[in-house]
């Protein structure tokens, strides 16, 4: 019996680290029109991309349903102690209030917590990996939901975007709203504070904010853990990623991007999250 | 002017488009029974219903974010709920109602599908073992709909899905409904949800604002309405309903004026100045100008025009007002910034030293320049119409109009430099100078400009970031000379890089050449070309194919600087 770890496919955890910790990722859905698809299983980011790119129809995310937590919430209820559910920002998502409907049903046994990092992708996913590794090591249920707490506020977030464009179609443009309307063709730099995405930055080439990615991780004394996080330049996040990798003891986890994610940075995106030491 | 727009449009169509014409119902039989098999089929027609206004429901969504989907949303929840009764052929409403649920449990989707769920979820525990439908389980299954509804969240708000639960609940507790026959229940409810939806923009103001009823709430409406209809064996026309939706709504102008006015309230940048000329045409200028914004106030005579206008792009107010005439006393503030700074002052009396939002004055030629810079968070433009040299006093007073304490100058140009230190000394506010030579340097400066660090850590790192980028210019040179071993005749191009004269011929993209040469070009990346009053964009496109050819690496970008003097002003970095 152990302490069971849940959470959503918009913290672009890669498939292989979530299933060595036994991670359940609960899918967002991509919408194209009506047709509405399942993050990373029913559409891979290869073709998501495509669609994204070249596709006549904007697609547009949501939540999972009560009932898609609820069947896993199920699925777990027999054995464990205790089920802690981590999720993206509820600022961004309807995700956490599904969870937590779904976390009150009367038929479950379980004790189940649910967390909102107020963190998107891998700032969220990381936390969540974090909590999976006590778990495994076999921590008690209070003990995880103080730590992933505490994670979540050393967790830190910045994004260079290719464009602004698929952050505003989504609606989810928030306090990164200023930096829209420049003249220059400007490579926007955003960051996730208070749950809300809001500008970190700008630069004017590519190259120029890769060095200020660069700064932003240096800042950091310690840093307990990272991510590389890219939607399709696997090349370029790799080369990023060994650029960074004296910062920490272990090498930077590379995460691509999924389909949810995806919706709203855009193709041409590069980031990185990471958790602080202190 | 808007307001009243918005409030035609919505009333309009509402009174167009509204699903029940009274006057045209009449009852066939007044005790109809509800059973398993009519409460499904009233289930479905809900949900052909919905279907086929998706597109309308999505069109009024504003609400919590402009995104448009709580029409689809809401119409994949219902399907869910759909395929789970389609084929079954039980007998009983309690059965219908939960398996309905079940589905729309696991279908919903985006939050207006969840708290339709969860509506759902109310609707059929109130229909518990209820195996044929009386009024008042019906009234029961609604007041346990509006339990659930609000359950699930965390901040309710009016003007929403939730307000029309929340009325229909109310009347579903007076108990002379209990009497009143199924059929006509359903009638009332169906009207209810009507002046339900009428009042939500009452209650929340962005819908006010956008001119629209709440989507979620007009989603639930066409569901109730649909029940009705199916219970009392009335037609649903629904042909009939498209087609009176897309008549009446014009979904672009809606959802166009409305986020143009909140960019604008956000965003917006008061811009005044003077036109001289003779034979103004005040009429033409008013015409032209006043859709570029709000709070438009242009008086004048045919010698003289003022303008006075809060619009989303001053650049192109100068543009326009640039044909006619020749510009003076620009100001260009911006009202997002001054806002802000007000918020903060009002809330922190005593600023110190040190903390507090920073402001940036520019010193700017051209009005391409201008609204650069303006977009780049620039509070203040001076803008020079001919040669770069604003007086002392003319900083001075840009530097008063900022309520910030904290300020920072660019100079743009190495002769202005001394007048924008003195202006620096004589002002009570701490202000500082970045000692920008070129408009390519403050440009520049303010890609590392944060308004929210305090001033040291600005200036900083916007001195550091001057290096980054290398200038240039473009000119024409008018009399035959020798300059450091450069040969140069009159009427040929000419060219500076950082400050300096390195190149000369009769033919631009050769001028060019010889630039680059001077540069370790594979480490750069990006050439922007800022093109002057004399040099058109059709010259700049025919330059530009001409340095690819030679240049593969470089990405090039043209924009109008509209600057006097330069043809182009470029920046290599």
């Amino acid at each position: 019996m152990s302490v069971k770890i849940v959470s959503d496919s918009a913290c672009d955890i890669p498939k292989e680290l979530a299933d060595e910790l036994g991670i359940h990722v609960v899918p967002l859905y991509v919408n194209f029109g009506e047709e509405s698809l399942k993050d990373g299983i029913d559409i891979k980011a290869d073709d998501f991309y495509e669609r994204l790119i070249s596709g006549p129809i904007h697609p547009f995310t949501s939540q999972p349903s009560p009932g898609d937590f609820l069947d896993i919430y199920k699925k777990l209820d027999d054995d464990n102690d205790g089920i802690i559910s981590i999720h993206l920002s509820s600022k961004l998502s309807g995700t956490f209030k599904s969870a937590s409907i779904a976390s009150e049903d009367q038929s479950l046994k379980s004790k189940i917590t649910v967390i909102d990092t107020g963190h998107v992708s891998m700032s969220s996913g990381l936390c969540v990996l974090e909590a999976a590794r006590l778990a495994k090591s076999g921590s008690d249920m209070d003990t995880i939901i103080q730590a992933t707490n505490d994670f979540a506020n050393r967790a830190h977030f910045v994004g260079l975007l290719d464009t602004l464009v698929y952050l505003e179609k989504g609606g989810r443009i928030g306090k990164a709203r200023s930096m829209l309307g420049s003249l220059l063709n400007i490579k926007p730099m955003i960051t996730v504070e208070n749950g809300e995405s809001k500008e970190f930055g700008k630069a004017r080439t590519f190259k120029k904010g890769i060095a200020k990615l660069t700064d932003f991780c240096n800042q950091f004394e310690q840093i307990q853990s990272l991510s590389v996080v890219y939607s399709t330049d696997s090349d370029l996040a790799k080369e990023f990623s060994d650029s960074l990798s004296s910062l920490l003891d272990s090498k930077p986890i590379i995460s691509r991007i999924g389909p949810v994610t995806g919706t709203h940075s855009g193709p041409g995106t590069i980031g990185v999250g990471l958790i602080s030491k202190i | 002017m808007f307001d009243i727009l918005f409030t035609i449009s919505y009333k309009e169509f509402l009174n167009n488009l509204y699903l029940v014409d009274l006057r045209k119902i009449y009852l066939k039989g007044t005790n109809r029974m509800i059973d398993g098999l009519k409460f499904k089929n009233q289930l479905i027609s809900a949900n052909k219903l919905l279907l086929d206004n998706i597109e309308i429901v999505n069109s009024l969504n504003v609400f919590p974010v402009p995104d448009g989907d709580t029409g689809t949303n809401m119409s994949l929840t219902m399907q869910d709920g759909i395929k789970k009764i389609a084929n079954s052929d039980i007998q009983s409403v309690g059965t219908i109602a939960e398996d309905f649920y079940r589905g729309v449990f696991y279908g919903a989707r985006g939050n207006s599908g969840v708290i339709l769920s969860q509506f759902f979820r109310g609707f059929s525990e109130g229909l518990k073992s209820v195996k044929i439908l009386e009024s008042h389980h019906l009234c029961n299954a609604f007041i346990l709909a509006k339990k659930f509804a609000y359950q699930g969240i965390v901040d309710p708000v009016e003007g929403t899905m939730l307000t029309l639960i929340h009325d229909i609940s109310d009347f579903c507790n007076l108990e002379e409904n209990e009497n009143v026959e199924l059929v006509d229940l359903f009638r009332n409810i169906s009207g209810l949800a009507r002046d339900s939806v009428l009042r939500t923009p009452s209650l929340l103001p962005i819908l006010e604002e956008a001119g629209v009823v709440d989507s979620g709430a007009y989603g639930l409406e066409i569901i109730l309405n649909a029940m009705y209809k199916s219970a009392a064996d009335l037609q649903i026309d629904f042909e009939h309903i498209e087609n009176e939706g897309k008549k009446t709504l014009n979904k672009n102008s809606i959802s166009k004026q409305f986020l143009d006015k909140i960019e604008h309230e956000e965003y917006g940048y008061c811009t005044q100045l003077l036109i001289s000329g003779s034979d103004l045409d005040e009429n033409l200028i008013k015409e032209q100008i006043i859709s570029l914004g709000q709070s438009a106030v242009i008086v004048g005579d045919k010698n003289l025009v003022k303008i006075h206008i809060h619009a989303e792009d001053p650049g192109l107010v100068l543009t326009i007002a640039g044909k006619f005439g020749s510009l003076s006393e620009i100001d260009i503030a911006n009202m997002d910034n001054q806002h802000s700074d007000f918020d903060r002052d009002s809330r922190n009396n005593s600023l110190e030293v040190g903390s507090g939002a920073v402001s940036v004055i520019s010193v700017v030629q051209g009005t391409g320049f201008g609204r650069i810079f303006v977009d780049l968070g620039v509070e203040e433009i001076i803008l020079c119409p001919d040669t770069m040299n604003p007086s002392v006093s003319e900083m001075d007073q840009a530097i008063s109009k900022i309520l910030s304490n904290f300020v920072i100058i660019l100079p743009n140009n190495k002769n202005v430099i001394p007048a924008a230190i003195q202006a620096a000394k004589i002002s009570k506010k701490d202000v500082r100078v970045v000692e920008t030579v070129s408009m390519i340097q403050g440009i520049s400066s303010m890609f590392s400009f944060d308004k929210n660090l305090d001033i040291d850590s600005s200036i900083q790192s916007m001195k550091d970031s001057i290096t980054e980028t290398q200038y240039g210019e473009i000119s024409i040179s008018e009399r035959s000379t020798k300059f450091e071993g450069l040969s140069v005749l009159e009427g040929e191009f000419i060219g500076f890089l950082n400050g300096k004269l390195l190149s000369s011929d009769k033919s631009i993209g050769k001028v060019f050449d010889k630039l680059f040469e001077y540069l370790d070009v594979q480490e750069l990346e990006l050439v922007t070309l800022y093109s002057g009053l004399d040099f058109s964009s059709d010259e700049s496109e025919e330059l530009v194919n001409y340095l690819k050819q030679t240049w593969v690496n470089l990405d090039f970008e043209i924009i109008r600087g509209e600057q006097p003097n330069y043809h182009l002003i470029f920046s290599i970095e």
